[in-house]
């Protein structure tokens, strides 16, 4: 009998750590998203504007309208009149535009006669020829000063259009 | 024949037999640990959650397993909407000895990132008695990963020490 002893214990010991480990499998997951890019396709053009003694404004909306206030423009020589577009590819996601406060052009034959631009507009269009991307088209405002020095105004730095997802 | 082998059986038991009076006392002990268990916390996962590869090239997202917010290698990457879009998680274990963790992915995220530097809260591998801990890890996003969502598999074993 004294012998069954030292067998009962083995046997207990090995029953008490029959589940020494346990494990539990679990899914990791990610979604990644194409990084958002902008891509401008066409540059922002007020055309021709006459000026004025007095101060005023041309106003270019996002479709190519343009609105004049003080100023005058010439219907039958308007120049090349273009609202800026961009190629925007947001692959379906939510995003946000970016448009800076102002921009100044300066007269190619004498930097120190400048125009500044501001309020920019912008109207995003779908893509109907790729999806996931937008069409986006900015229009902004042209500041005139009384007597503004006739001339071509630019500024090749270019004005920053940023996207973000949100 | 026979008789040889009578003899030779004969002294076996003499043997046997020879000090059948002494009697010594051991004390037997035993202690049963139950069965360690381990269970995913409901409502926690490993999710890596949604945001954008680099433009800066191969990146990496780091699920710290501290509860702290998901780092990015690239600034980048991060998209705001889905910021706090993200998980950890959290393992209740039962048991009443010191137990071990160890982790390890079995299946990749899809055939281009790499889950790696899984790890855990507990501070070292084996002398644990919490009855609980958090896992985190790493995740290799190459620049040329392709859009969408991946799931992979990751195994969590507790041993007891």
């Amino acid at each position: 009998m004294k012998r069954a002893i030292p067998l009962l214990f083995l046997l207990v010991t090995f029953q008490g750590f029959s589940q020494a480990s346990a494990t539990s499998t679990i899914t990791a997951r990610v979604t990644v998203v194409e990084p958002i890019m902008i891509t401008k396709s066409v540059d922002l053009d007020f055309g021709n504007v006459i000026g004025s003694f007095t101060s005023g404004t041309l106003t270019l909306d996002p479709d190519g309208v343009r609105t004049v206030n003080g100023v005058q423009i010439s219907n039958a020589v308007p120049g090349d009149v273009t609202a800026a577009e961009a190629i925007v590819t947001h692959n379906n996601n939510n995003y946000s535009i970016s448009l800076p406060e102002s921009f100044t052009l300066y007269n190619s034959e004498n930097r120190d006669q400048f125009l500044l631009i501001n309020q920019f507009t912008f109207q995003p269009l779908p893509n109907a020829g790729d999806e996931g991307t937008d069409i986006l088209k900015i229009g902004a405002t042209l500041n005139l000063e009384a007597n503004q020095l006739p001339g071509f105004y630019t500024n090749s730095a270019g004005f920053n259009v940023t996207v973000s997802y949100n | 024949m026979k008789k040889i082998t009578f003899i030779l059986f004969a002294l076996i038991a003499g043997t046997t037999f020879a000090q059948n009076t002494s009697n010594a006392t051991a004390p037997v002990k035993a202690e049963i640990v139950s069965p360690i268990g381990i269970t995913l916390d409901a409502g926690t996962s490993m999710d890596f959650g949604k945001f954008t590869k680099s433009a800066n090239g191969d990146a990496t997202v780091i699920l710290a397993p501290d509860g702290t917010p998901r780092t990015f290698s690239e600034t980048d990457m991060e998209i705001v909407a889905y910021a706090t879009g993200f998980d950890v998680p959290e393992f209740t274990v039962e048991n009443n000895a010191l137990y071990k963790v160890v982790l390890a992915v079995s299946t990749q995220p899809g055939s281009e990132m790499t889950l790696t530097d899984l790890t855990h809260n507990l501070g070292a591998d084996g002398g644990n008695d919490e009855t609980g801990f958090i896992v985190g890890g790493t995740l290799n996003v190459p620049s040329t990963a392709t859009a969408g969502a991946q799931t992979g598999q990751v195994s969590v074993t507790v041993t007891y020490e």
